[in-house]
């Protein structure tokens, strides 16, 4: 039998695989199988599917604990244990004359003969947990396990039971429970640090107190990660880079604290957490020193604990300011760029004395990978004088930006938000500073920004990227829909989550947020003139709210999930488009549907023209469909795109429309002639969302890549990219009152953008 | 690793009656060599493993009866797990305490920080999988036709070329390729099977 020549095709392969093929045939395909490479793999791909059979086999002899292993008389043991157990259970039960149910699997707890495993002995204000997979329990956390012990307290990895999330713990330790005014300011600065919220802090959620008020906690986000502390313990520098990119993460989440006139105090490496999957700082413990200060003050006179990271004022009790902050800022930054702490000693005494009197030589003296700036820039935030340190943290913040840059072109990304109003405050400052230090770490950073802007120019088509932006961030999900309120005050974000949020967009402060929807919320809209917010969802409710107190106004149902509403511009009526393709008509002040109307494939998006007359809708069909507003009869079939329309919008005046969608497609309709007028070319991926700015003369999508695009109508060419978000960006709203886009992102993030520095 | 499939499902159910008294055995059959693995997987000494082995053990003959983890928590592998991790977990806090690298001020020092929650997941799965994939070819076994068996087992598990193998048993180069993909695709869909009962 000869081997046959071509490749077996799948269904060949298939055949042999389940033996359903003559003889004759499965021969000469063996004969093939034996010298081809190829085909011996594709034959064992098939039959391995999903699953790695080879590998899950391969070591099956070697499954069981060797013979000798101490396992198998451990598992003995317990057996007998267990065993000796129920049949204690066996016995009482037969002695007790109630419900002679032989299943303890029936009963709901308490059957068995041993109590609880209570917990361990210095966490004896834990309740024993009913689960043995907890150690023990804490109102309605379930404890998991202990994450690290401190100077201030026990840290506890545990489960929410309510929010159903995991969380961390932060438990005063008894002997400062026992002090009223330590037990006090630790949740008086709890309550403060909840009001942070910004990227790089560690989400506070709550402040509790447990047995009778004697146990005080902290409940916030818990951080997969490692301290910086843990990153530095080989008393080995960081990556220059990763120097400058963690300390101006850590100056802009300390910049959002000073902005609430929070002072943390105690700024050391401990107190960095780096999330694993993000690479991300998150600043943890604020103000929390100064509880610690009330105890040790009371016990012995005198501020002990690491003093290390101290700025000199602290070491003379003197009250620890924002600048102190700075201090330890460049005390961290010098242990990051040259692996030791600059003001080292035997003790605690030696440390304090080195904090008032030494100057450690310069970092890019002890490692020569520190540029001067980055060097600089440390020593002048080592300054003895609080008056010769930089300005604030958000300067320092801006300023490592840059240097962050010299090391590569700088990506957005990796730039955290600082409000925009920091970044333009910081233009002025810049041009004040007097101290020899600083002025020299300016104009390096002066320097420095150059450079990344020639880097950008020449590694990017389209300039313009760095805009400031503000990250409104830790919704819980992809957020499907961004709307600014007409005033320009707050923003209302959907969730996937059923919920709605709000925000202050100048303090970047989560103002309400509201369970809205069974299932994804997929739209949200203000009304143009009142206080009402519009939302739909997966559940094919429409809701009406009160944009002040957030009350239901008024519902509607659609006939399957709503993905696009819009208002009428006089505000009196609402188009809404369902999964069946369906276009749904409400007058807002009653609760009938005036009108509907069916159009081919399911509707992502509709709109309502600028004079209110057309109603345009699209979504799976690849058609964009414009209807007569009253009479729903159809106008329009605007042809062109080659996959589903995401999202639409009509010109603030006059007669273009926009839809975006697969693949690419950003195109402009002239809905007189209903033909394209434009069709702009340029995107990244699938584009998700579109806007037109308030004179209908530029344009911003939104994409699959995360990118923004501002686009100039008249020539047909983007004029600057949002870069930022770290996942697709489903939406884009204008501020009515300002130059400022609002994005969201399926990465769980809104992004205000300053637009204010284009023209 | 000789009971059906059903009851292995049900595992849980008989391990709350105490009148089934190879329920334990079951259990012990089923999970602890897993457990060891894992566990060993995470840089701890037979001894230590064993001994965490035990209490894991300890917990969930203790537990058994209490709880309606089945409903709560996605099943008693998921259960599992947790007891298991969080035994690590304090094992290592434990360790850390009273090892020289003990350090007052490391707050917040994550213990799974190495090895990444996902990463302890994946492994977890992993020997799980391992486990599904013995007791299946157990059970497979029997129903295959000895040399097809053979040139599987040769290959599969003993890392013999397919030549090798051939030669031993006499069949083709090319019989032993399709012998082995035969039983791989068997084997495969007997874990699925395993796999999509427990979850």
């Amino acid at each position: 039998m000869n081997a046959i020549a071509e490749h077996l095709s799948e269904l060949q392969l298939r055949h042999l695989i389940n033996g359903s093929v003559d003889e004759q045939s499965a021969a000469s395909w063996e004969k093939h199988l034996e010298d081809c490479g190829r085909c011996q793999d594709a034959l064992q791909a098939m039959a391995t599917g999903e699953i790695a059979v080879d590998s899950l086999v391969a070591d099956v002899k070697t499954l069981d604990p060797p013979s000798k292993s101490a396992y198998w008389p451990a598992v003995k043991a317990v057996e007998e244990e267990i065993k000796t157990s129920m049949s204690g259970i066996a016995r009482s039960a037969s002695d007790t004359p109630v419900e002679g149910t032989s299943n303890i699997a029936d009963t709901d707890g308490g059957a068995l003969p041993h109590p609880p495993t209570p917990p361990p002995s210095d966490l004896e204000f834990l309740d024993p947990s009913d689960d043995p997979a907890y150690i023990g329990k804490l109102h309605h956390f379930q404890i998991a396990r202990v994450i690290g012990r401190g100077g201030m307290g026990i840290v506890l990895e545990a489960f929410d039971t309510h929010l159903q999330r995991p969380v961390a713990i932060k438990v005063l330790n008894p002997q400062f429970q026992t002090n009223d005014t330590a037990r006090q300011r630790f949740c008086r600065e709890g309550r403060a640090a909840a009001a942070i919220s910004h990227e790089h802090v560690v989400p506070m959620y709550q402040v509790a107190k447990a047995n009778e008020g004697e146990v005080a906690y902290l409940v916030m986000q818990l951080i997969e990660g490692d301290t910086l502390e843990s990153r530095l313990s080989d008393a080995r520098p960081l990556p220059p880079n990763e120097v400058a990119r963690i300390g101006m993460q850590i100056a802009a989440g300390l910049a959002a604290a000073h902005r609430r006139d929070m002072v943390h105090r105690d700024i050391k490496p401990a107190n960095v957490m780096i999330e694993t999957e993000s690479n991300s700082v998150k600043l943890t413990d604020f103000g929390l020193a100064r509880a610690h200060d009330d105890v040790k003050l009371t016990k012995t006179g005198m501020v002990t604990g690491t003093p290390l990271y101290m700025s000199p004022e602290q070491t003379l009790g003197e009250t620890a300011d924002e600048r102190s902050d700075l201090f330890s800022v460049g005390a961290v930054l010098y242990e990051m760029a040259t692996g030791i702490a600059p003001f080292q000693a035997p003790s605690a005494i030696g440390v304090m004395q080195n904090i008032m009197k030494l100057t450690p030589d310069p970092p890019h003296k002890v490692n020569a990978g520190i540029t001067r700036p980055l060097s600089d820039l440390i020593m002048s935030l080592l300054a003895k004088k609080p008056t010769d340190r930089p300005e604030s943290a958000a300067d320092v913040a801006t300023a490592l930006a840059s240097i962050v840059s010299e090391y590569g072109p700088i990506s957005p990304l990796q730039v955290p938000a600082v409000a925009a109003n920091e970044v333009k405050k910081l233009s002025g400052s810049y041009k004040r500073v007097q101290n020899r230090w600083t002025a020299i770490a300016w104009m390096a950073a002066a320097a420095a920004v150059l450079v990344a802007v020639g880097i950008f120019v020449a590694t990017r088509p389209d300039t313009g990227d760095n805009l400031p932006s503000v990250v409104l961030p830790d919704n819980p999900g992809t957020v499907w829909s961004v709307d600014f309120e007409p005033d320009g005050q707050q923003l209302a974000a959907a969730v996937e989550d059923g919920s709605v949020r709000i925000w202050d967009v100048a303090n970047q402060e989560l103002v309400k947020s509201f369970g809205a929807h069974r299932g994804i919320v997929w739209m949200v809209a203000y009304h143009p003139d009142r206080r009402l917010l519009v939302t739909s969802g997966d559940d094919a409710e429409i809701k009406l709210w009160n944009s002040d107190t957030f009350e239901l106004v008024r519902s509607w149902e659609a006939d399957s999930a709503v993905r696009g509403i819009a208002f009428s511009p006089d505000g009196q009526r609402l188009v809404a488009g369902d999964r069946e393709g369906t276009l749904h008509i409400f007058d807002i002040d009653s609760d009938q549907e005036i009108a509907r109307k069916t159009h081919p494939g399911s509707i992502l998006a509709v709109d309502y023209s600028a004079d209110g007359k057309l109603i345009a809708s699209a979504g799976s069909e690849k058609t964009v469909f414009v209807f007569d507003a009253e009479s729903l009869d159809q106008r329009l079939a605007l042809q062109g795109h080659d996959g589903p329309i995401y999202n639409l919008r009509f010109a603030p005046a006059g007669n273009r429309l926009a839809s975006v969608g697969w693949n690419k497609n950003v195109r402009v309709w002239n809905t007189d002639t209903g033909k394209e007028a434009l069709n702009l070319i340029g995107s990244e991926g699938d584009v998700w969302g579109v806007a037109f700015c308030g004179d209908g003369t530029h344009l911003v999508t939104s994409d699959q890549a995360g990118t923004a695009r501002a686009w100039d109508l008249s020539s047909g060419q983007c004029v600057t990219t949002l870069r930022g978000h770290t996942a697709a960006v489903h939406n884009v709203s204008l501020d009515p009152t300002a130059r400022r886009v609002a994005t969201s992102s399926r990465d769980g993030t809104v992004r205000v953008w300053d637009m204010s520095s284009l023209e | 690793m000789t009971e059906s499939p059903a009851t292995r499902a049900s595992l849980v159910f008989r391990l709350r009656d105490q009148e089934d008294h190879d329920a334990w055995g079951d259990f012990v059959a089923n999970y602890g060599p897993m457990l060891y693995r894992f566990i060993r997987s995470r840089g701890l000494q037979d001894s230590d493993a064993s001994d965490l082995v035990q209490e894991v053990m300890r917990s969930v003959g203790l537990a058994i009866g209490r709880l309606n983890y089945a409903k709560e928590k996605g099943g008693f592998r998921a259960w599992l797990f947790t007891i298991t991790r969080n035994k690590l977990s304090t094992f290592f806090e434990k360790r850390r305490r009273i090892g020289p690298t003990a350090n007052d001020t490391a707050q917040f020092e994550l213990l799974n920080q190495a090895p990444g929650r996902n990463e302890l997941d994946e492994q977890w799965e992993l020997e799980y999988q391992r486990q599904l994939a013995a007791d299946a070819m157990e059970k497979l076994k029997a129903t295959i036709e000895p040399n097809t068996w053979k040139a599987f087992e040769l290959t599969a598990i003993d890392g013999l070329t397919a030549e090798e193998a051939g030669q031993q048993i006499g069949l083709s180069k090319g019989a032993v390729y399709v012998a082995r993909s035969r039983v791989t695709a068997k084997l495969r869909s007997e874990i699925e099977e395993r796999m999509n009962e427990e979850s």
